[in-house]
């Protein structure tokens, strides 16, 4: 009886003490767990410093935010919104399928109690607000933190587990210094993409004129500057430069959308050099004034009037070549492109040649000076006689040219006719007559050189014939005599 | 070990089957013949695939497509395979797992060392698309070459996929601790920077779940620099010195990597829930830089880190539960994922862990093999481990 006693009382103090060890080994864990628990929270706000220092960018410094706290705060989503309340936009997040995430700004109602004085709120997912989007996350505790740079809010952080362990009050006081940290990367990094995006915007105007400084042909230019104001200037859906030509705006280029309908989205910017009006460009959607997309805006129409009046001014010098100084009328090399441009089409065409008899007389009885107002005289007469879309070119000395589009040798002749006699009978203070010859595309010649020559051979024929007369290419009986 | 059906729904089972066979055809066929236990496979079905890396891989793997017909193939070479019946140092684990209510979608891509959460990323959403919907219960599972620079790189890309609603399971190849090539199996190429993703769909619950049994072991010490997996300074000394004082005992000249020599303390780093995530010692760099397979951010906090075989198995113990916990009734079959880093300290109660697992669950078939470095991912954001057992119960 006493062994079994003995033995009872054995095997219960074995169970005792088993009883022990386990509670003991319990504890062990409990305390594992915390000092575990307090070395992970210990340095929880220098590894964000850690992480969000190493990068200045804004777009990394949301994502490594939102990935770094969500695991140093062990949480299976994390979510940076930023913004006003009311037009809140996910920037960073992390364990959110993209698609669940709301495209459009939106406000999260319950969350205007987190101050600057209590910017933090934890506790299960049912005590707390919670956007729509995130029901089924299946959350069971929440952390929102406002994110605050002084008394000024960037928006909010919120942390959720879907696992049973709350966030503990040492959670909350972490998470406010957290939230502090990440609320000035964000800032700085705000700043750090403003000059970034300054200087993208630097470089890109460096590069578009120096583009624009090597253009000199004015509808180019003009397609870059259409162009340039829609791709540069966020917003702008479409432009359309126009160039003053003697008081009427041509629309010469347009960029960006061509199916933006006319009305109030347009304004029109003029463009001047030194106070004068060399056009406009018209904008579609201008970014409203004082903005800094309009400042840039007013950068961009400053280099496109520089660059668009270099351009008009080469427009003009090359026009200015191309035209005979004497007379006005369009020089020799002018005429060369007027004719090659004609000949490699398939419409008929005539050129009349004239050439003024018996200049040289003239020269020597009245003196140089009146053998140019001859030629002033005669210039003169041919752009008053011509018909609309003829051209007169000075193409020598006293010769000249009259390209006649449309027309066959028949009808050339008439008019070739009406010219001569109209210098004639042009007020003069002495004598002045033409001999023309006249040739037409493609019946007296399929190439050039081979009119030209055929029209000279005409206009030799009529001064043998005794001059102020007009002779037909190759067609004697066809001659005339005034 | 067999295929066997559920009377009840007369759904198939799958299992595992395994071969130590010299000849590289015959371990793949022989293994995957085991594993199907007469079944036909079907299309829609999977059979994974754990070799040694030393096999002629290109026979082996075209002998197990061969054996499989009309299921997808998809694996990667080992540190030891093992299923609840065998444990192989030198072999082939199969696991036939069938379509039966899942639906498998399988991505296998070389990876981008440039943008390994990139890649990581579009190779799950790939493996997502082509799983199709259908299925209640999904897992993404990731198989990946054991050198990839910095696992956790391709856990955060899976996250990205998954979100915080889809667990990640999965393991990192090995070589036989040779850490010079391992291979990944999956759409038809074998791979030595690959990574397999596979999506499952089910309709039936999944379970996933990880441990270790680790406990600290030395005082804590912080990060005072690293970059990606490298640590090189611990409390501002060389990260190598403080980590050799702090392990505890020297280590020792017997022709080891030491790597291998680190395996019995590898690091801890405490987490806000009070655990401990490990991460293994692989190698060093000039300077005294200690070299992880997983990077470490700097002023984290790590402990070096201790264990015997109870406590491992304690480990094992805990993540079956875990399991369990998830589960209304008793799985058809379990994935183990189990550092290669656990077999020297549990030698040989090796097969101890995989049957404590089994019978954990309900003495179901289980099966897998020793992995360098383990995905798993059901709560938190953290989803790469090493030194831990992780296990996908269907």
């Amino acid at each position: 009886m006493a062994a079994l006693d003995e033995q009872t009382s054995e095997g219960q103090a074995a169970e005792r003490l088993r009883a022990e060890n386990a509670e003991l080994r319990e504890r062990l864990d409990e305390a594992e767990r915390h000092t575990a628990q307090t070395l992970a929270r210990a340095t929880r706000l220098s590894q964000v410093i850690a992480v969000l220092g190493r990068d200045a960018d804004f777009d990394s410094v949301v994502e490594r935010a939102a990935v770094e706290v969500a695991e140093l705060f062990s949480a299976d989503i994390a979510l940076l919104m930023l913004g006003p309340d009311l037009e809140l936009e996910v920037e960073g997040q992390w364990g959110v399928r993209p698609t669940d995430v709301p495209v459009q700004p939106f406000t999260i109602s319950g969350l205007e109690h987190l101050t600057q004085a209590d910017p933090v709120a934890t506790g299960p997912a049912d005590s707390l607000p919670l956007p729509e989007w995130l029901g089924r996350y299946g959350a069971c505790h929440v952390a929102w933190a406002r994110l605050l740079v002084a008394d000024a809010s960037l928006g909010f952080m919120a942390l959720v587990r879907r696992g049973p362990e709350p966030f503990e009050r040492s959670d909350s006081r972490e998470l406010r210094a957290v939230a502090y940290r990440i609320s000035l990367a964000l800032e700085n990094s705000l700043l750090h993409r403003r000059m970034r995006r300054q200087i993208d915007r630097q470089a890109k105007l460096q590069a578009r004129t120096t583009r624009l400084a090597g253009m000199l042909e004015l509808e180019p230019v003009a397609q870059v500057v259409a162009d340039m104001v829609v791709d540069d200037v966020p917003g702008v859906r479409a432009s359309v430069v126009l160039i003053d030509r003697e008081g009427q705006l041509d629309a010469i280029a347009r960029g960006g959308a061509e199916d933006v309908p006319e009305g109030p989205t347009w304004q029109r910017y003029p463009l001047d050099n030194g106070g004068r009006p060399i056009g406009s460009v018209a904008i579609a959607d201008p970014p409203p004034p004082a903005s800094e997309e309009h400042e840039l805006l007013t950068h961009l129409l400053g280099i496109a009037a520089l660059a668009l009046n270099k351009a008009l001014f080469y427009e003009r010098s090359r026009e200015q070549a191309r035209r005979d100084s004497l007379t006005g009328l369009l020089g020799h090399r002018a005429f060369q492109e007027a004719l090659e441009g004609l000949s490699v089409g398939t419409n008929r065409f005539s050129v009349a040649l004239l050439d003024i008899d018996d200049f040289k007389q003239v020269n020597d009885r009245y003196g140089h000076q009146t053998g140019d107002d001859a030629l002033r005289l005669v210039a003169d007469a041919l752009e008053h006689a011509v018909r609309d879309g003829d051209s007169v070119f000075r193409i020598g000395g006293e010769e000249f040219c009259v390209i006649l589009p449309g027309l066959g040798h028949v009808d050339a002749f008439a008019v070739a006719e009406r010219l001569r006699m109209d210098v004639a009978d042009y007020a003069s203070a002495f004598p002045l007559t033409v001999s023309v010859g006249v040739a037409s595309y493609p019946s007296h010649a399929l190439h050039r050189d081979e009119l030209l020559s055929s029209a000279d051979e005409a206009l030799y024929a009529s001064k043998r014939a005794g001059k102020n007369r007009t002779t037909v290419a190759g067609s004697a009986e066809r001659d005339a005599v005034a | 070990l067999t295929t066997q059906l559920d009377n009840a729904s007369q759904t198939r089972l799958g299992g595992f089957g395994h071969s130590s066979a010299k000849d590289s055809a015959e371990a793949g066929r022989e293994s995957v013949r085991m594993a199907l236990a007469g079944d036909r496979p079907q299309a829609g079905d999977l059979v994974v695939i754990f070799p040694s890396a030393a096999y002629e891989l290109e026979q082996l793997h075209q002998a197990a497509i061969d054996e499989a017909g009309e299921a997808a193939v998809v694996g990667c070479t080992t540190v030891g395979a093992f299923t609840h019946e065998q444990q192989l140092a030198f072999g082939c684990v199969a696991a036939f797992i069938p379509a039966d209510g899942v639906s498998f979608g399988v991505c296998h891509a070389e990876r981008d060392d440039e943008d390994i959460s990139g890649f990581t990323r579009r190779a799950a959403e790939a493996a997502r698309d082509r799983a199709g919907d259908g299925g209640t219960h999904e897992v993404l599972m990731l198989l990946c070459d054991g050198l990839t620079p910095d696992q956790r790189e391709m856990a955060r890309g899976a996250y990205e996929v998954t979100s915080a609603l889809i667990p990640l399971v999965g393991g990192a190849a090995g070589d036989d601790l040779l850490w010079q090539t391992t291979f990944t199996f999956g759409e038809g190429r074998i791979l030595p920077n690959g990574l397999v993703a596979v999506w499952i769909n089910s309709e039936r619950p999944l379970a996933v779940a990880v441990d270790h049994g680790w406990r600290p072991f030395g005082k804590p010490m912080l990060v005072t620099r690293a970059d990606g997996a490298v640590i090189y300074e611990l409390d501002g000394q060389p990260a190598l010195d403080v980590y050799l004082s702090e392990r505890g005992a020297a280590l020792k000249e017997d022709g080891r990597s030491f790597g291998e020599k680190c395996m019995e303390r590898p690091i801890g780093l405490p987490n806000a829930h009070g655990r401990y995530d490990l991460r293994q010692v692989h190698d060093t760099v000039p300077g005294g830089g200690l070299v992880l397979t997983t990077g470490v951010p700097e002023q984290t906090v790590v402990q070096v880190m201790a264990a015997d075989e109870d406590s491992l198995l304690e480990g094992a113990r805990r993540t079956a539960d875990a399991v369990v916990a998830q589960l209304d009734e008793a799985p058809r079959l379990a994935l183990v994922f189990s550092c290669c880093t656990r077999t020297p300290l549990l030698g040989e109660r090796m097969a101890e862990e995989v049957d404590l697992i089994s019978s954990s669950l309900g003495s179901v078939p289980a099966g897998g093999f020793y992995t360098c470095g383990e995905f798993a991912r059901v709560t938190g954001s953290t989803g790469i481990h090493n030194s831990s057992v992780a296990v996908l119960a269907f």
